[in-house]
Formats: C-alpha cells, sequence, structure tokens
C-alpha cells in the first residue's frame, strides 16, 4: 500500500482494498491535532528513544506509546529505568489502561498493543505480524482508526518493514507520520519503508523531530479542533 | 472527533471519514453473525475485533468487511472460517512459566484439602493449556482427584484440543516453558513424537471434560475450586469482562483460586473486592469468604 498525495483523490469503488481501503475525507491535510504520539521502531531504537525522552521530558503533554521489537521479558524494569533517568512517567501498558497525557507507555513484550477509542490500551496475543509481536503495524492502525487526526505516529531506526502499513494509515486517516531520516537512523531499513509508504512523511532526525512533535501536541490548543 | 454522528444531516454533503465507514462495516459484521448464528461479538473490544474481521477479509479474499457478508448469510460453511479466526487464539504449553511455578510451589498444594477438585479451563482453545494443567497435577499427585473442566465457544477449537496435536517445532519452546516452571520430569514423558508433530498422551484427558460454553451467553456449571483464563478476558469490553468475572466468582467456592493473563487486572471490575491478589505478577487470586457484592 501507498499513502501517497496521489492516494488522497477519490479511489474508484472497485479499487478499494483493505491495505488502503479509502481516500480521507479531506485532501487539504489541515492541521493534525495531536492527542496521542506513537512510537515506533527496532534495531537501535532504543537510544532514539532516550534521545527523545531526553528532549520530550518537561515538554510533553499528551501520551506517548512505545512499541520495539527488541523489548525484553519484562518491559517493567526498563520502564523503571527510563522514567528515573529522564523524569518522564514510563510504565508498562495494562489491558485497559486509560492513557494520560505527558505519560509513557510500553508495549509488553510478547504482545500486541491496540489502542481503544476510548483512549485505553488494548492488549492481544493474537499471531505475529510479520514475525513481530508487538507489531507496530498494529499499533499504529489501531490508533489511526481509534483516534484518527489525533495520532501523531513517529517510525525510527529498525531492520525490517514493520511500521510502514501503519504509518500510512495513520497519515491517511489525518493524523500526522514523522520518520527519523535513515541518514542518521543506526538502522535505516524501517525508516526508509516508512517514507517510502507513506510519502507524505515528515522526515528529519530525532531532535527536530521531537520538537515537531511537541508543536504537533500543542495544535490541539489553539485550533480548537481539527476542522474548526 | 469532529465527525461525531450528530453530523448527520451534513452526511450526504460531506465524504464520510473512512474509520467511519469501517465502523459501520464492523458493526454490520457484528450484527449478521448475532441475527445470523447467535455468536455475539458485541461485547468485544473494538481494536482486536476489528484486526481479526480484517484478518479474516484477507484470508477469503475479500477487500472490505461488507463484502463478507454475503459469504457469511449464504455459505454454510463460512462460519467456521468466521469463528477460526474470531476464536481465543493459540498458546504454548507452560506459556508464562513463572506462573505455573508458583501454582505448583504454592497454591496447588492447598487444593489438596478437597476431595474433589474441579478446575475450569474457561477459553481452552486449542488445549495448550489444558495439557498444562494435568501434567502439573499429574506430577502433584493430584490428578486423580480432579476434574478439568475445558471450555471453547468455538467446537473445532474444542475438536483440536482433544486431539492433543502440537507442532514439533514448538517443543524447544515447551520444554524450556517445562523446565523453568518446576517441572519434575522430562516433557518426553508426556507426549509421542510424530513427523513435525508432537500428540499429547491421552492419559492427560482422563479427568478432562471439553464442553462448549460461551462466556457471553452462558451460566454457571459447575462448582469450581480453580478457574484457569489467561489472554481471553482483554478481547472483552470492560462492561463483557466484568459480566465474566461476575461468573467465575459465582462459580467458584469460596478460597477458589482464580488465574488470569499476566498484563489482565481485575483491579476495575465489581467483584474485584470479593478477591484477594496473591500474586500481583502471575495474577493468581483468591475468592474471599465473602458472600456477594
Amino acid at each position: 500500500m501507498s499513502a501517497g498525495p496521489e492516494d488522497r483523490q477519490p479511489v474508484p469503488e472497485a479499487d478499494r482494498r483493505i491495505a488502503a481501503p479509502y481516500s480521507p475525507p479531506a485532501p487539504g491535510r489541515s492541521s493534525p491535532n495531536g492527542r496521542l504520539a506513537m512510537f515506533g521502531g527496532s534495531a537501535g531504537a532504543l537510544p532514539v528513544l532516550e534521545r527523545l525522552l531526553a528532549r520530550l521530558s518537561g515538554r510533553l503533554d499528551i501520551p506517548l506509546a512505545v512499541v520495539m521489537h527488541t523489548a525484553l521479558r519484562d518491559q517493567s524494569g526498563s520502564a523503571l529505568r527510563l522514567s528515573g533517568r529522564f523524569g518522564l512517567p514510563v510504565m508498562e501498558a495494562e489491558a485497559g489502561m486509560r492513557l494520560e497525557p505527558g505519560r509513557v507507555y510500553l508495549a509488553p513484550a510478547h504482545y500486541h498493543l491496540l489502542i481503544e477509542k476510548d483512549s485505553s490500551i488494548a492488549l492481544s496475543v493474537d499471531a505475529r505480524v510479520s514475525y513481530a509481536r508487538p507489531s507496530i503495524d498494529v499499533a499504529f492502525d489501531s490508533a489511526a482508526f481509534a483516534l484518527r487526526e489525533a495520532v501523531i505516529g513517529l517510525l525510527v531506526s529498525g531492520s525490517n518493514d514493520d511500521g510502514a502499513q501503519g504509518l500510512a494509515r495513520i497519515y491517511q486517516y489525518g493524523g500526522a507520520a514523522l520518520v527519523q531520516s535513515p541518514e542518521e537512523a543506526a538502522s535505516p531499513k524501517m525508516p526508509a519503508a516508512g517514507l517510502k509508504a507513506c510519502p507524505g512523511a515528515h522526515c528529519a532526525g530525532i531532535d527536530a523531530l521531537a520538537d515537531q512533535l511537541i508543536r504537533l501536541s500543542r495544535n490541539r490548543n489553539q485550533t480548537g479542533g481539527p476542522d474548526a | 472527533m469532529s465527525q461525531g454522528p450528530d453530523n448527520r444531516r451534513d452526511a450526504a454533503a460531506a465524504a464520510a471519514h473512512p474509520a467511519d465507514i469501517e465502523e459501520i462495516e464492523l458493526e454490520l459484521f457484528v450484527h449478521a453473525m448475532r441475527r445470523r448464528f447467535g455468536y455475539d461479538f458485541s461485547g468485544y473490544a473494538t481494536a482486536s475485533l476489528r484486526r481479526r474481521v480484517n484478518a479474516l477479509c484477507q484470508h477469503a479474499g475479500v477487500g472490505r468487511v461488507v463484502d463478507l457478508l454475503p459469504r457469511l448469510l449464504d455459505e454454510s460453511d463460512f462460519l467456521r472460517q468466521a469463528l477460526r479466526f474470531l476464536s481465543v487464539p493459540v498458546s504454548e504449553l507452560f506459556r508464562d512459566p513463572e506462573v505455573f511455578a508458583r501454582l505448583r510451589a504454592d497454591f496447588l498444594p492447598e487444593l489438596a484439602s478437597y476431595p474433589r477438585i474441579n478446575i475450569w479451563q474457561a477459553g481452552c482453545a486449542h488445549g495448550e493449556e489444558v495439557y498444562t494443567m494435568a501434567i502439573l497435577l499429574k506430577e502433584l499427585g493430584l490428578y486423580d482427584r480432579c476434574r478439568i473442566y475445558a471450555t471453547d465457544f468455538n467446537d473445532q477449537a474444542l475438536d483440536r484440543a482433544r486431539e492433543g496435536i502440537f507442532p514439533a517445532a514448538q517443543v524447544p519452546r515447551y520444554t524450556d516453558n517445562y523446565l523453568q516452571s518446576g517441572g519434575q520430569g522430562s516433557l518426553a514423558d508426556y507426549y509421542h513424537a510424530r513427523y513435525d508433530f508432537i500428540r499429547m498422551d491421552r492419559a492427560l484427558l482422563d479427568n478432562v471434560i471439553f464442553a462448549n460454553h460461551n462466556l457471553v451467553t452462558d451460566g454457571v456449571f459447575a462448582e469450581t475450586h480453580l478457574v484457569m483464563c489467561r489472554n481471553v478476558l482483554i478481547y472483552f469490553a470492560r462492561p463483557l469482562q466484568h459480566q465474566v468475572l461476575a461468573l467465575f466468582s459465582d462459580s467458584l467456592v469460596r478460597r477458589g483460586l482464580m488465574v488470569l493473563g499476566t498484563r489482565e487486572t481485575i483491579a476495575r471490575a465489581p467483584v474485584s473486592e470479593l478477591f484477594e491478589t496473591l500474586d500481583a505478577g502471575a495474577r493468581i487470586f483468591r475468592r474471599t469468604a465473602r458472600a456477594e457484592v
């Protein structure tokens, strides 16, 4: 699937596919109105997350959900370590947890993480998707469906193409798509796949993306609504 | 959200958000399942249900969810395929070994004071956990006085569970799990290897009763001393979770045990007051002696 600008034109009925079912309603990308940030990465993503958290510390006022393949069996240890280091509340996600502003949620190992419409976290032990559980595609796609233009997707270093389809879905459903520049990424394959699937994504180094994320998360306070 | 249901008047003029269309299609699917076959998925949590129905679309080779409806309504065999995608997923033998280590060391032995022990494995899928419990109980010398009720709403899953056939490729993982759970023998004592598969020892099923039971619609069927229901409630929306937890609570004897998935919680459920937490990490709870909520 690709979700480039050309996909924003109306799609004939017969061409609708599950992978890219519809064109979005308003082709003009008004202003994504970030109320939830989703972070996806794999090989080489942990240092990127740490750098992101360092930059967001004290400024993050929306929830951030983190999906990494490299997760350890027990994420609560990582959560504790990251919390202490960056002064942000970081916790391992549990089923039914409500997403709270300024908090960081780590997808537990061996579970898919999904987002529900009431901004709560759902977990699943359904089959791996492209050998991954948690799958970034599953997480991003569910967030796009649940919260639409309120989602900011951020895809970083990784050595496979998980997350690319999900990022395109976030963008297609009106959210913001951010990609770490492949040149900066330790493993460029994942961000490169993200850019290919979602050419409209904003591509930059992680520091600039952190600032962009903050700007997007503050849009909502100024515009009064995505299409207002 | 801007595309709320109150914008109905403008609906003809404005294009619907694709997520709205997806939602409508999903509702139609759920409605058809209930009206045509009596399977009610309306209490399921949306995110995973949507994912599963989309997977069914891919499997069926249809482009969108509404395209499933003619097949569902007209093709007698399609329901089986649909249920396969909507059911409790497969598990592993001794998955989360620390949970079984704790049960083995501390909690199952205390059930020995009962002359007969009823265990309910709710949502047994392909039976991995049924065989796990049977092995555990054998090694504790409790099996002969146990009866394990293994239930699922999907008959195909029950058939698979009865067969007890698992891929041989999983054996190293199962064996690791078994050893980490404190297994006292060799896991190989409990299965026969055949080509690419293993078949679990039939004797493990001597005291197992497989039965079709739907947690959404069916009630209590036995007084139980232990309910195992791991990673089933995570697919339910909160009201259904609470309903099912109340069902477990009703089924359990006072001081009976309940084990949930390691990322599941009872904290917000009304019946949580009726349970004490025995092991927070392993999600092992005990029904207290108190009366109903």
